[in-house]
């Protein structure tokens, strides 16, 4: 049986009689109806409450501090000094103290947090150039217009350019340990290994140095308008942190999706032999280089130490909408069961 | 006359139907005008919207294929606008977040591909096979056209429910987005950060999987067609996005997506948002069919749980077991369809009674197997039962 005939006679432009051209196609008809729902909503609520009791153990073992510095004690000073812009070079140094209750057991991590900073506003966000932080030598003198106003200074090509790296958070934070009131220890904070990997080794990288110092492959541009150190002084201790591959200038490069948020600082080493098990608890101080001024914005500066489980910070929403899902479940599927009980059951509805 | 019908009170929509010259007038004032290609020649077929070559498949025309092709396009119109709903409110609603600057939430690639590559193929599937009862159900049970009159499927109700969802839902994937990420939140064990990009991805990718099982909720006829276009769209949104963030793309100033994806999947949290989120999406839509189904079942929903096994019975004596003076080439095929189905051999004896109930057919009619491939040509000859 196969296109024997010709196309030809009173049936020769019949379509063709296939299952697929005749709708004939072998299917599934599925039908939602309550037998077959209904044990997979106790299923559903059952697996969603187990694993919200199991994520909510897991955060209650969180520990999160948040120090909002930007008036705090003797920083205040430091904020009304950056209030005047001719200051600007003028260093400001400030300290803030804190107590811990409980010890930081684990990976203490450190992050500075703004608020009320727009990171996510689209000329901002827009004014970057990706392929100069590449690496590629002919964006490096000759930046992408996307980066205007802050693409040339005075005819002279900035790198990197663009608002968002010129803007650069410049913070610095010291953290020491007070055990008793004369001992003082400093907290040792990795400054390294902060950034997503793929970010630190192929999304940015340094032009390529042929044997040059890295300050002499930036040469013929300019550091930023805000900045106070050139792109290749921003570590001078480690040259593998210095250039377009800076933690911190490639952390901030990252733009946050809110206008309040927080980025990584450091990580506690636990190298060191007082630390081994996290922070012990007792009194800190931070000691702080006040140099970003958020009053143009109304903004906010916080520090934060928190530590960590394998999915995140302390962050009641999961576990909590786990639990309310599966309660929501349960709920609909009693109710459902009592109509179907009284209403549907064994097609009592389905009879015409 | 048909005019006169037109303009009376209810506003009906008329549908003519003739074989002559002298039926153009009367078809093409109609609605719906409808030529019979026969004896009278062809005036009536060339101003007709539809033409038949028999009178008597006039019911099959519009009880079968236009209450299927009603339902297709009904539904597509209702789905697409409710996927573009869903597209678009997040990036409204972060609007809100960014100061109005128009910074959109997702890159523009899944802008472009969203309703072109993602989306797209589901419905095409949908609107061309979906059939809500069995043809021959439909076709001995005239009334059940009554469940899609006065354009009940595009009504202002249904454009409600539709529009109404595709708000709820945009509202659950961007709010449930934002309240998970907390705005300052990690969602590493690393304690790296997310930007916006991430975010963005996240919101998209509980989307793209929300809008797809969705459709996947309202199909009712699940051909190898859907399965493939269904869960393939969402599979190649998932290797498409690896692909797209996993290259440096040369002669582009910026590159915000360079291995976003990966770092939203390899985080664990993201993970269970996005299977809570799609959850508290369609759960309450499964409720309220099931609710519906069983507390007021539209006439077509009890004839499809009751005519089931009738509908197999049909299939079965469409199939080649009446037909035992085998032709060439299917009697091969019978034997091994009686083999399949067990009932195939009693069934020989309810030829009569079922192929009276088929009214449309004659005796002299071909008749067609129910093969499994798709593409074969398989015509039998019929012979009488």
């Amino acid at each position: 049986m196969g296109k024997a005939k010709d196309k030809s006679g009173p049936l020769g432009r019949r379509p063709d009689n296939s299952a697929f051209k005749q709708q004939r196609l072998p299917a599934w008809s599925p039908m939602l109806t309550a037998n077959t729902v209904l044990p997979f909503f106790y299923l559903l609520a059952l697996i969603c409450m187990l694993l919200g009791v199991w994520l909510l153990l897991t955060v209650q073992s969180t520990q999160e501090i948040k120090l909002d510095y930007t008036e705090l004690g003797n920083c205040d000073q430091c904020f009304q000094l950056r209030k005047n812009v001719s200051y600007a070079a003028q260093t400001c140094s400030c300290k803030v103290e804190f107590s811990i209750d409980r010890a930081f057991k684990g990976d203490v991590f450190f992050y500075y947090g703004l608020k009320n900073f727009h990171q996510n506003l689209r000329r901002y966000m827009d004014s970057r150039d990706d392929e100069q932080t590449l690496g590629r030598k002919n964006k490096l003198k000759n930046p992408s217009s996307y980066c205007e106003p802050f693409a040339k200074d005075a005819g002279v090509p900035i790198a990197p350019c663009g608002a968002v790296a010129n803007s650069m958070f410049n913070d610095s934070f010291t953290l020491t340990y007070h055990p008793s009131r004369s001992r003082t220890i400093p907290v040792p904070l990795l400054r390294k290994g902060l950034t997503w990997y793929t970010d630190k080794n192929v999304k940015f990288r340094n032009p390529k140095t042929d044997n040059l110092t890295l300050a002499a492959a930036f040469e013929g541009t300019r550091q930023p308008l805000y900045w106070q150190k050139p792109v290749y002084d921003l570590d001078p201790h480690d040259p593998t942190n210095s250039g377009f591959i800076n933690e911190d200038l490639i952390i901030w490069m990252r733009e946050a999706a809110f206008p309040n948020f927080k980025k990584l600082y450091g990580i506690l080493n636990r190298a060191d032999a007082s630390f081994t098990k996290g922070l012990p608890k007792g009194n800190y101080t931070i000691d702080i280089s006040y140099n970003f001024p958020v009053q143009y914005f109304q903004g906010r500066k916080e520090v934060v130490l928190t530590t960590l489980t394998w999915f995140g910070g302390q962050n009641h929403f999961l576990p909590i909408a786990y639990l309310v899902t599966s309660s929501l479940i349960l709920l609909m599927a009693v109710v459902l069961t009592l109509a179907w009980w009284k209403f549907g059951k064994d097609g009592k509805n389905m009879k015409e | 006359v048909v005019r006169l019908l037109k303009t009376s009170p209810e506003k009906p929509i008329t549908l003519a139907i003739g074989d002559g010259a002298n039926d153009v007038s009367m078809i093409q004032e109609a609605h719906v005008g409808i030529g019979i290609m026969g004896k009278e020649g062809r005036q009536a077929v060339r101003n007709s919207d539809y033409a038949i070559a028999r009178f008597k498949f006039l019911a099959k025309l519009l009880l079968v294929h236009g209450h299927f092709y009603y339902i297709r396009v009904a539904t597509l119109v209702q789905y697409f606008f409710y996927k573009n709903v869903c597209f678009i409110t997040p990036q409204f609603l972060y609007q809100f977040f960014c100061l109005f600057s128009q910074q959109t939430l997702y890159d523009s690639v899944y802008l472009t591909l969203y309703n072109i590559c993602f989306t797209s193929l589901p419905i095409l599937v949908y609107s061309l096979f979906e059939q809500l009862v069995h043809p021959d159900i439909l076709q001995s049970k005239p009334g059940l056209y009554r469940d899609i009159s006065k354009n009940s499927l595009l009504s202002f109700r249904t454009f409600l429910y539709w529009t109404l969802l595709g708000f709820s839902h945009a509202f659950v994937f961007f709010f449930g987005s934002y309240i998970l990420m907390g705005e300052d939140t990690t969602l590493m064990g690393n304690g790296q950060m997310f930007g916006n990009w991430t975010f963005g991805t996240l919101v998209f990718t509980v989307m793209v999987i929300t809008v797809t099982l969705k459709l996947a909720l309202e199909t009712q006829f699940w051909t190898w067609m859907n399965h493939f276009v269904t869960w393939g769209s969402i599979a190649f949104y998932f290797i498409f996005s690896l692909f797209y963030g996993g290259i440096i793309w040369p002669f582009l100033h910026t590159q915000d997506m360079y291995f976003v994806f990966v770092q939203l999947l390899s985080s664990g949290s993201a993970w269970f948002a996005i299977i809570i989120i799609i959850i508290t999406c369609l759960f309450p839509d499964v409720v309220k069919k099931v609710f519906y189904r069983h507390l007021c079942p539209t006439s077509t929903q009890k004839s499809q749980s009751l005519s089931a096994p009738q509908a197999q019975a049909l299939s079965c004596v469409e199939s080649l077991c009446c037909y035992q003076h085998g032709q060439s080439g299917c009697s091969r095929l019978a034997c091994l369809l009686e083999q399949m189905m067990g009932q195939c051999k009693a069934s020989v004896n309810n030829c009569h009674t079922s192929s009276r109930s088929n009214r449309s057919w004659s005796d002299t009619e071909i008749l067609y197997s129910n093969d499994r491939s798709i593409l074969t040509l398989s015509p039998i000859e019929a012979s009488r039962c």
